[in-house]
């Protein structure tokens, strides 16, 4: 039986691999058919909600249970400013034991969400390291970043005061969100606002590198965003 | 130019295939095949450049191909003369289309501006063969290193060798330091090109200003060929746990469908051309397609490799004791064979027994295809280094030397997610360990530096597809759960784990009658023939890999042959855990003792098996901190060569040294904190497991 299962999935399976190869192919050679892709990487400590946050923008939905992440992936369709995008998002382990795999992945992001839960200080500390070790990977001090304070719906269990938060954002030059995973609020935002730094990111990079005639057509849409 | 485009070359890689291989980024390591046998690869390459310059004859727009061209593969010991087998006009030329695509819409001014470039580029064509010659100098040079680094497994520095290496360096040094120079001038020259030069050039690694993947290459820098066994499986496996090298997994696979009816089964010389591309894709962690294998190729394939891996397949300890069994009289030959075989390491068990298994196959159609055991040993016998007499034996005696190996044929893993995701848990977890052993590798080949855009892509798929089939998995196992409480918990606690459904137990729980005697009920269920085997102790090799539950003992296989340390913990634990199910089983008889250990002995596993690619993945991170050193020294020692006279070698060679002490003393260090840091970490992590199981099992008791 099982041998059997095996070589229809093998069939299956060659079929596969005869498209897929050429599929990803394509779609890396032309971004205009595929809309663009944003990597966007959840950070932050542990059971902060990076899960929590991505599923309920992902899904809409809310897990109460606490199961540690190593790293899932996701990817979505999502309208920004009326353009189809693609995000990806990245959920990292915010434990320390699954540190060498995250840097592989900190490499490829292009935006992040350093979460932390405003009911643990230890976690608002944390995010400075997460910072800065972004910042080391990444190497640009502009890099599209959000400081999210996770959990705002535990207002009466709130340990970490609004002010340092904005603070350190300030601090940062980064955008400072309050999220709740359970009541969805600021969910979208907080990705949103993410891409749309990727998005201006990403075209002035290719301003800087396309010369003017890329850089005026982007500009345009640009300014048919604002 | 339609022709030329990108598309249609990825819709059809064969029209392109020598291009192609290239032209993408990991093409660049291609030259570590070349260089392995430099008088083929001569000939092959010219043939080669001939066939292309007639593709391009159509193609070429500016007629850039010059004479220069066709020294492109020639042998390293000219390497001087000679460049990188690397097109630079076509790739040029493929760049240039590109950016007319981006342009569609542009106007006429652009025209102008192209003209220019044009122009400019035709000065940077001549710069870029220059600095691809250098290019392969470089890598050339670095395979040697490699193949010394091989040699001395655990970085004996202290080495002399190593010294002479680095003189050798210096001579090029400058050259380098060149070729730096011309890029940097190149990318201020030409920004446009950025994007599109991730076809030949990759991205630096954030650790080194240098970019890395062009000094080193994958094939290069972690050949599969010539590598003792286990670390070309390590470095390119199947990911479904045969513990195999997947060119070997390949050929066998190859020759299964197509080779047992053909005469020219281990008979006729293959094509040489397509012997060498195969082994460069394979070298290149490329995919292959059916175009590339034939029969006599496949054959030959599964001879080079083994013909180049250092140590016999039946290892120099016990080789000897193969050939001496095979005089043995009846009864106990087989005993002693069996023994023997058993003291092979897993790697090399899985080999042989496939390839015993796979030779029988090809005897058993003898009729169809003309070859026996004398055919099989005329082409393998020199390879496998064994007597005529031993392997008769051995593959007259396959089936009960190898019970255990069934040739099934290799699905790798999902490289996207299909519209028709599998539905059944079994098919969901075992897709899901292909996957997580993929991704293992993805990590593995990223910390030991190699990070394109392409290999990025590659692990946020393998990533994605890994949570969609988590997410399905525990939908499919809700959704069985209500249904009945006992059983799927078993099953859901497997799968949460990555093995495939133990349905053993279950199976075993629906038949109350017998709750106790797991031995005696296996006849009567409706299990697979392969499955009787079951209760088995954790420290058997190797088992039939497509059967479930029998992943377990190969994984504990490996332990021993990784980390020396682990069985002996494992062992031991495994008395300590049977004290706290032993009660539970008195109130609840549906769990026998037996099931309760093989469950905690899988989710020890699991938990273990975690462990070791994160191990895994630090020591090769730390071993490539090595070799990452070693070419920053060299680097270092270009500069310096560069600003002193070549008078002064005196100078030079007090530098060396201390650099070389310098050297010796951090990778020292490296190895020290590499050492403690494993030893800190698998410490803890004994003690998170131990933690981590007791609660799986409080879970499950609780639960039932």
């Amino acid at each position: 039986m099982f041998s059997a299962l095996a070589y229809q999935l093998s069939s299956k399976f060659l079929e596969e691999q005869k498209c897929a190869p050429v599929k990803r192919r394509t779609m890396s050679k032309k971004p205009a058919a595929q809309p663009t892709l944003h990597k966007v990487i959840m950070v932050g400590s542990g059971g902060v909600g990076k899960s929590a946050l991505t599923l309920q923008f992902m899904y809409d939905e809310f897990v109460e249970d606490y199961e540690p992440t190593k790293a899932d992936s996701y990817r979505k369709k999502v309208v920004l400013d009326g353009e189809e995008v693609q995000i990806d998002i990245l959920d990292t382990a915010g434990q320390e034991d699954y540190a060498a795999i995250r840097d592989n992945y900190f490499r490829s992001g292009e935006g992040f969400l350093c979460v932390f839960s405003i009911t643990e200080p230890e976690s608002f500390d944390a995010t400075q390291e997460f910072r800065e070790q972004i910042l080391r990977v990444k190497n640009d001090e502009n890099i599209p970043f959000l400081l999210v304070g996770n959990k705002s719906d535990l207002a009466d269990k709130r340990r970490v005061p609004l002010d340092s938060c904005r603070e350190r954002a300030q601090h940062w030059q980064v955008p400072y969100v309050e999220t709740s995973a359970k009541t969805r609020d600021n969910v979208d935002k907080v990705f949103f606002d993410l891409m749309r730094e990727i998005r201006s990111r990403k075209s002035d990079d290719s301003r800087a590198t396309n010369g003017d005639v890329k850089g005026k057509k982007r500009r345009k849409i640009k300014c048919a965003i604002l | 130019m339609d022709f030329e485009s990108p598309d249609v070359e990825k819709d059809f890689p064969g029209l392109y295939a020598s291009e192609s291989g290239r032209k993408s980024n990991e093409s660049d390591f291609s030259d570590g095949a070349d260089h392995e046998k430099p008088s083929k690869k001569d000939l092959l390459g010219r043939r080669k450049e001939k066939k292309e310059k007639k593709d391009r004859g159509y193609a070429a727009l500016e007629g850039e191909s010059s004479p220069e061209e066709d020294t492109d593969t020639k042998s390293p010991s000219k390497s001087k003369k000679t460049k990188s087998f690397k097109f630079p006009t076509k790739s040029k030329e493929k760049r240039e289309k590109s950016r007319d695509k981006e342009k569609v819409l542009e106007d006429a001014a652009k025209q102008r501006e192209r003209e220019e470039k044009e122009k400019k580029k035709e000065k940077e064509r001549e710069k870029e063969r220059e600095r691809e010659k250098k290019e392969k100098e470089k890598r050339e040079k670095l395979r040697e290193k490699d193949k010394e680094k091989e040699e001395k497994a655990k970085f004996k520095l202290e080495s002399k060798e190593k010294l002479k290496d680095e003189k050798k360096d210096k001579t090029k040094d400058k050259d380098k330091e060149k070729v730096k120079e011309k890029e940097k001038e190149k990318v201020k020259e030409k920004d446009k090109d950025k994007k599109d030069k991730k076809l030949t050039k990759v991205p630096s690694t954030f650790t080194c200003g240098v970019p890395f993947e062009e000094i080193f290459t994958l094939g290069v820098a972690l050949p599969i060929f010539g590598v003792p066994l286990a670390q070309s499986v390590e470095r390119s496996r199947c990911h479904d746990d045969t513990g195999l090298p997947l060119v070997v997994r390949d050929s066998i696979d190859y020759l299964q469908a197509h080779g047992l009816k053909s005469n020219q089964i281990y008979r006729t010389e293959p094509d040489k051309i397509k012997l060498q591309q195969l082994k460069k894709l394979f070298t290149d962690r490329g995919p292959t397609f059916p175009y590339h294998w034939d029969v006599p190729v496949a054959c030959a394939m599964l001879k080079t490799f083994i013909s180049e891996l250092p140590d016999s397949v039946l290892t120099q300890e016990l080789h000897g004791q193969f050939e001496q069994a095979t005089a043995i009289a009846e009864p106990q030959r087989e005993a002693t064979m069996l023994a023997l075989i058993a003291k092979l390491p897993p790697h090399n068990y899985s080999l042989l027994g496939w390839l015993i298994r796979h030779f029988e196959c090809v005897v058993a159609n003898e009729q169809a295809n003309h070859a026996n055991i004398q055919t099989i040993m005329t082409a393998m016998g020199p390879a496998l280094n064994m007597s005529l007499n031993l392997l008769t034996y051995l593959v007259s005696k396959a089936e009960k030397l190898f019970p255990d190996v069934q040739l099934t044929k290799y699905v790798p893993p999902l490289a996207s997610i299909p519209p028709d995701f599998p539905e059944t848990a079994p098919e969901l977890s075992l897709e899901l360990r292909k996957q997580e052993s993929l991704l293992n590798q993805i990590h593995a080949e990223m910390h030991a530096g190699f990070i394109t855009p392409a290999r990025d892509q590659q692990l946020w798929e393998a990533q994605r597809i890994v949570t969609q089939l988590k997410r399905k998995l525990r939908s499919v196992q809700k959704s069985v759960e209500p249904q009945n409480s006992l059983q799927p918990q078993h099953a859901s606690l497997d799968e949460r784990h990555e093995h495939k459904t133990e349905e053993e137990p279950v199976r075993r729980n629906s038949q109350p009658s017998q709750p106790s005697a797991p031995p005696q009920v296996q006849p009567e269920t409706q299990l697979t023939p392969q499955e009787p085997p079951e209760v088995k102790t954790p420290n058997e090799p190797f088992l039939d890999p497509k059967e479930s539950p029998s992943q377990e003992p190969i994984f504990e296989a490996e332990f021993e042959d990784n980390f020396e340390f682990k069985p002996d913990i494992a062992i031991k634990e495994t008395p300590e855990q049977e004290a706290p199910p032993a009660e539970p089983v008195k109130e609840k008889p549906k769990l026998t003792e037996k099931e309760l250990k093989v469950l905690r002995l899988e989710l020890e596993n699991a938990e273990y098996l975690q462990l070791k690619s994160l191990l895994q993945a630090k020591i090769n991170s730390e071993q490539f901190e090595i070799v990452k050193l070693r070419s920053h020294v060299a680097l270092k020692n270009k500069a310096e060569g560069g600003q002193t006279t070549k008078d002064s070698k005196e100078n030079n060679v007090q530098d060396e040294q201390e650099l070389r002490q310098r050297l010796i003393k951090e990778n020292a260090l490296l190895e020290q904190k590499r050492i403690n840091l494993i030893n800190q970490i698998f410490q803890e992590r004994v003690a998170c497991i131990q933690l981590k199981i007791e609660l799986a099992m409080k879970e499950i008791l609780s639960k039932s």
